[in-house]
Order: structure tokens, then sequence, then C-alpha cells
């Protein structure tokens, strides 16, 4: 059998392969909480919640070429809002996580202000700042925050079933809450990109005078988009909260930020499925890194291996998965019908079979826009 | 009187040292445009490979202009191995390779030489008894010697940038790197020496401070914030400016943190980035950096 196997697209086969790959990820999500075992899940519920404030990083840095050094401070946040609300005020979990989110929107809008202003590093320069004020913020707040010895009993009930009942049943709860927290944040992010203000970011980002020219509102777009963003990390923070019940100004330093920018980039960035893979990769690579090995060494061959993927895959994990797919199955766009062709144009008969002239839209996605990078 | 000359004094210490390292980012920062989040982990490499060197039995002085040289040397390695590949355009690349420089450096600093504080020997005489009265306060020779050498290197590079072939070909480089290649110039060259004109300098930077703030792995991270709000602040492409809102920046955080009743010690440092914020919201450039301007 010769590869790649082509797939039309619109066909049976294509359908049938699309809805394969739906239902697969939905058996894989279900089928989880069975299959391993509960500290396993409480690890994978964490790559979860990191994945979920990489989709947000991801609608900020990845599509809108804005490098943020600072999302750790909106993940902060949201997570000792919620921490602050549920267990000093006695709030209910999910109203803190809106007010959290809340938040976070409007510190992101207020930091994505001078972003109209900047370009480059001098904007990471402040998202930077933002993210080095807030741990210290919250030590100089210790009445309200715990300070440095931290904030303790943050918890998310999980409703009385009996399906959830147990510390095992609390572990799949929160993980559920986590996986719907993701798909939201996916779906906002994919119809955002998709729609007219998606446009308007891709155009900014690949010729800003051109695009302010068109028409495009670059200061309602650029700081939108920012709190948007700043809000899905903000929700993650909230999860992360509740889920490790305790919280210290250093789980949201410098250091939580640069995990988020190499998970994004790892998996590759303005992807849909990359900050998740990616997340996953920078929860669990120091995980197994420190198993095999001892501490300091560990830590050298995650720098290295860091180093290594952005020569190895410079399109990222999913970069690099899509290639491998494409190799195996190519869905190649379905020729229009012989009458439409014949009506709506004067081609020789040998050209009505080339996809790429008479393709109604091509449907593959081009490579080379995703992997541009930001405005220099 | 002399508590206000005091803190001005301690602020200089600090100050100092931002703008020392600040100068490093500028040097890279002004040919490729790109920030080297590394740069402090570089420096603080360096200042164990000085220790090395004097662990085997040289002196003090030949230790440090040793990791000098071998911080100018592996800083053109870095960047002809792990940055010229990846292009110019590659800024997300460049920044998580930097990143991954940065967590190799320091996980390997603890392996090669663990994780407890060294002791490194001091240039200059740093005793109790050892300073200057300085109305009514103390100036240390250690702080001293950082800033005289501080002056000396930011000099060299003016003249360096400012009055030789090479510096016109560096600045050429920085301000339109596509026409200084049609004009002849190694643009590729010119780059490779911005990395490594900023390693020898931040070799420099953690050989001289490491006697104060003792030898550790993570010796240089605040100081790296700091640089690059300072590099930020001056305008990332001028080495005078750098050094100067390094300074600046310094001792204003030390000011503002004594007087100031809310911000005390544990927003001390905090201070700097909203001055950072507050500056950049007025001039985006910095205070010393060139508008860009744009053709359309």
């Amino acid at each position: 059998m010769a590869l790649p196997l082509e797939i039309r697209s619109g066909s049976a086969l294509d359908r049938g392969w699309r809805l394969g790959r739906a239902v697969a990820l939905v058996v894989l999500v279900v089928a989880l909480p069975y299959a391993v075992e509960t500290f396993r899940l409480g690890q994978i519920t964490g790559a979860l919640i990191l994945a979920v404030a990489v989709v947000g990083l991801n609608l900020l840095s990845g599509f809108t070429g804005q490098i943020s050094l600072g999302h750790a401070a909106f993940f902060g946040i949201g997570a000792y809002t919620t921490g602050v609300m549920t267990v000093t005020f006695d709030y209910g979990v999910v109203p803190s996580f809106v007010v959290g989110m809340a938040m976070c929107f409007v510190v992101g809008v207020i930091v994505g202000l001078p972003a109209l202003r900047l370009q480059g590093m001098y904007l990471a320069l402040v998202t930077l700042a933002v993210g080095v004020l807030l741990p210290s913020l919250i030590r100089r707040l210790d009445g309200l925050t715990g300070g440095s010895s931290g904030l303790f009993g943050m918890e998310f009930e999980p409703p009385d079933i009996a399906y959830f009942a147990g510390r095992a049943g609390g572990a799949v709860w929160i993980y559920y809450v986590t996986v719907v927290a993701l798909v939201l944040s996916c779906l906002v992010v994919w119809n955002l990109m998709n729609g007219r203000i998606g446009r308007a970011v891709t155009a900014l980002r690949d010729n800003e005078a051109a695009a302010i020219v068109m028409g495009v509102n670059r200061a309602f777009v650029r700081t939108v988009v920012f709190g948007i963003s700043a809000a899905i990390a903000g929700l993650a923070g909230g999860l992360f909260a509740v889920n490790s019940g305790v919280l210290t100004p250093d789980a949201v330093s410098l250091l939580l930020t640069i995990n988020l920018l190499v998970a994004m980039v790892l998996g590759g960035r303005a992807s849909f499925w990359g900050p998740i893979l990616g997340a996953f990769v920078i929860y669990f690579v120091p995980v197994w890194t420190s198993d095999v090995t001892q501490a300091p060494i560990s830590g050298v061959i995650f720098g290295a291996l860091v180093i290594a993927l952005v020569f190895v895959l410079p399109g990222g994990i999913a970069g690099g998965l899509n290639a491998l797919l494409r190799r195996v199955v190519r869905i190649v766009p379905q020729p229009p019908r012989r009458d439409e062709v014949t009506r709506s144009s004067s081609l020789p008969d040998d050209l009505s079979d080339d996809p790429v002239l008479l393709a109604p839209g091509r449907t593959e996605p081009e490579p080379a826009s995703a992997a541009r990078p930001g405005s220099p | 009187m002399d508590l206000l000359i005091a803190r001005i004094v301690d602020g200089l210490n600090n100050g100092v040292i931002y703008g020392f390292l600040a100068l490093a980012l500028v040097c890279v920062y002004r040919g490729t445009k790109h920030l080297n989040l590394a740069q402090g982990e570089m420096a603080m490499f360096s200042a164990f490979i000085a220790y090395a060197l004097y662990a085997v039995g040289l002196p003090v002085p030949v230790a440090v202009l040793g990791t000098v040289l071998v911080g100018f040397l592996a800083g053109g390695l870095v960047e002809r191995v792990l940055i010229r590949p990846l292009g110019h355009h590659a800024d997300y690349s460049i920044l998580l390779v930097t990143i991954g420089l940065f967590l190799v450096l320091n996980a390997g600093a603890g392996v090669i030489w663990g994780g407890d504080p060294l002791p490194f020997p001091a240039l200059v005489p740093s005793s109790p008894e050892d300073y200057i009265a300085f109305f009514g306060t103390r100036l240390r020779y250690q702080p001293l010697l950082v800033l005289g050498v501080l002056i000396v290197v930011m000099t060299a590079l003016f003249v360096l940038f400012k009055y030789t072939r090479l510096g016109l070909a560096m600045r050429a480089t920085a301000s339109n790197p596509e026409s200084a290649r049609l004009l002849g110039i190694r643009v590729n060259r010119i780059n490779s020496l911005g990395w490594m004109l900023a390693a020898g300098v931040g070799a420099l930077v953690g050989a001289l401070i490491a006697p104060s703030t003792t030898l550790t792995t993570g010796m240089m991270f605040n100081f790296l914030i700091y640089a690059a709000a300072a590099a930020t602040l001056g305008g990332f492409d001028s080495p005078g400016g750098a050094v100067l809102a390094g300074i600046l920046l310094g001792i204003a955080e030390n000011i503002i943190g004594s007087y100031v009743w809310f911000v005390g010690t544990d927003l001390k440092q905090a201070v700097a980035l909203v001055i950072l914020l507050a500056v950049l919201m007025i001039r985006p450039t910095g205070m010393f950096g060139t508008k860009k301007v744009e053709r359309v």
C-alpha cells in the first residue's frame, strides 16, 4: 500500500476519520479515571491545569506574537482570588473562579494598555515587571494572602453523589472540572481566532501598519485579547488553588512563566493541540528525569532537552506530529463537480483534477503562516 | 542627612551591579535584538570558573582575567552553535534556547560545584576595618572597585562603538543588518562579537561581585531581572543609558524602600519595576533609546 494514503476531503472516509478521532478522544477522557490510579490521575489533572494556562498564553503570545513574561502573575491573581475568597470569606468556588477571571481580565487590559505603544522586548519587559511584582506583593499583603508561609485549605467539594464519593472520587471530580475548563478555554480561543478578531489579530501580527490602514481597531483588539488571555490564565490559577490546596508566592514566580512559555513553544505555538501537548511534556518530563537521576542532573537534562527540541522540532510537537501524520494520511481537497467546472471556466479537461487550481477552498492549513515569528 | 547618604551609597552598591549586567544585555541586544535570558547564569558560571582557576593555585587577578577570556570565547561559541543556526527572526526559538541555556548552566553549576555557597577571595581588602569614611558613612573598597571597573569598561565600549571602524560596523549592523551586509560588513561576525563582548563583560561582573554576594548558583537571578529593567529604562541600544539607569534604579529602590512605609523591604525591589512601568508609559523607548521610525 502506497503511503501517504489519500483521502478526499468531505468524503465518507474523511468524515469517518474525523468522527473516529473525536470519539477516540472522548473515550480517552472518560476512561482515564478508570484506567489510572488516583495518584497518577492527580498528576494528569495538574498537567491539564497547566494546559489551560498555556492555552491562555498561546492566545496572546502564540497568535498575537506579543511575548509575555508575566503570565504567572495572572495565574497567581486567579489562584489567590480563589484562595482568599473561599478560605477567608467563605464564598463558593465557582463564584470565586468568576471573580478571579474578571480581575485577571481587568488587570490584563491594564497591562495591555502599554502594549499599544511598546513592541518586542520592551513589552516583554513590562510583562516581566508585572510577573516579578506579584510574588512580592503577595508577601507584602501577608494579612490577606498568608505571605511567604502560604495560604491553605482550598478545596472544591464534589456534588453529593456516590460517583464522586471518597478521596478517589474527589480526584475524579476535580479532573472532570479541569477537563470542562480546558474544553471551554479551547472553544473560546478557537472561536475567537476563527472569527473577526482572529483575522484582525493575524493581520496585526503580520503587518501592523497595513492592518490599521484596513480599519482594524488595534487598541480594542490588542487589549481585549490581552484581557481574555489573562482571564484564561486566571481560571487555570483558580483550578490550581483548589487542586493543590496550598498556595505560596513561589508557586507563581518567574519559574512558572518560563514553564508556560516553554510548554507553549515546545507544543507548537498558534496551534490547537500544541499547548495541551506542551503542558503534558513540561509537567511530566521533570517528573521522569528526576525519577531517573539526581536533582541537579535532571535540571541539566531538562534544559538540554528544551534546546534540543528547538532544533529538532522547530514547529513544536504539534507541528512534528502533523508532518508525521501527513506522511501516512493525506486529506486532499474534493474536486468540484464536472458540470460546475465547465460552467464557470474554460480550463482544459486535464486540469480539472488539479486541486490547487480548482479547489473551492484549500483545506490544508498553511504551515508557513502559522510558523511566522511575531512582528519584528 | 548622614543616613540619607548612607542609603544612597547602599543603593549605589546594587545599582552598579544592575548597570554592569545591563551593559552585557545591551551588547547582545544592539546586534541581534534579542534578550539573552541566560546572561546572568553565564556570569554566574564564569564566576565559578574563576573560583576553579583560583582553586588550582592561580592568583586572584589572573583567575578573573582568565574567566573573562573563557567567557569571551564561550560567548562566541554559544552564538555560533546555538543562536546563529536559528536565523535572525526566530524570536521565540532564541528566547527558548536562552531559557534552556539558563537551566543547563544553573543546574550544571550545581552538579559541578554543589549547592552550598563558596567563599570567593576579594581582590581588595574587605575586612570590617577597611573603608573610607565619607560624610559619616563607610565607602567599602569592594563596591568602589566594581564601580571603577564598570566606568573603565563602559568607556572602553563607548570608544569602541563610537570611534573605531569595528564600532562603526557594529552600529551599522544594529541599525540595518540587510544594508550592512550589502556594504560588505560580516554581519554574522559582528553579532558573534556582540555575544563575545557580552559574555566577557558578564564574566567580569560575576567574578567581581562574587566576594560580596558569595558564590552560589542563584547569585545572579535577581540581578538579571533588574539589569533587564535597567537596560529597558536606559534604552536597549545605549550602553551609557543602561549603566546610568541601573545606578539610578539601585538608588531609587533603596531610598523609596527606606522612606515609604508601605514599601518596606518586601516591595523594595518592586519599586524598580514600577519605575520601569511608569517610564515606559511616557517614553516607550526608554530614557536614552533611539526612536525607531518606521517607513510604510
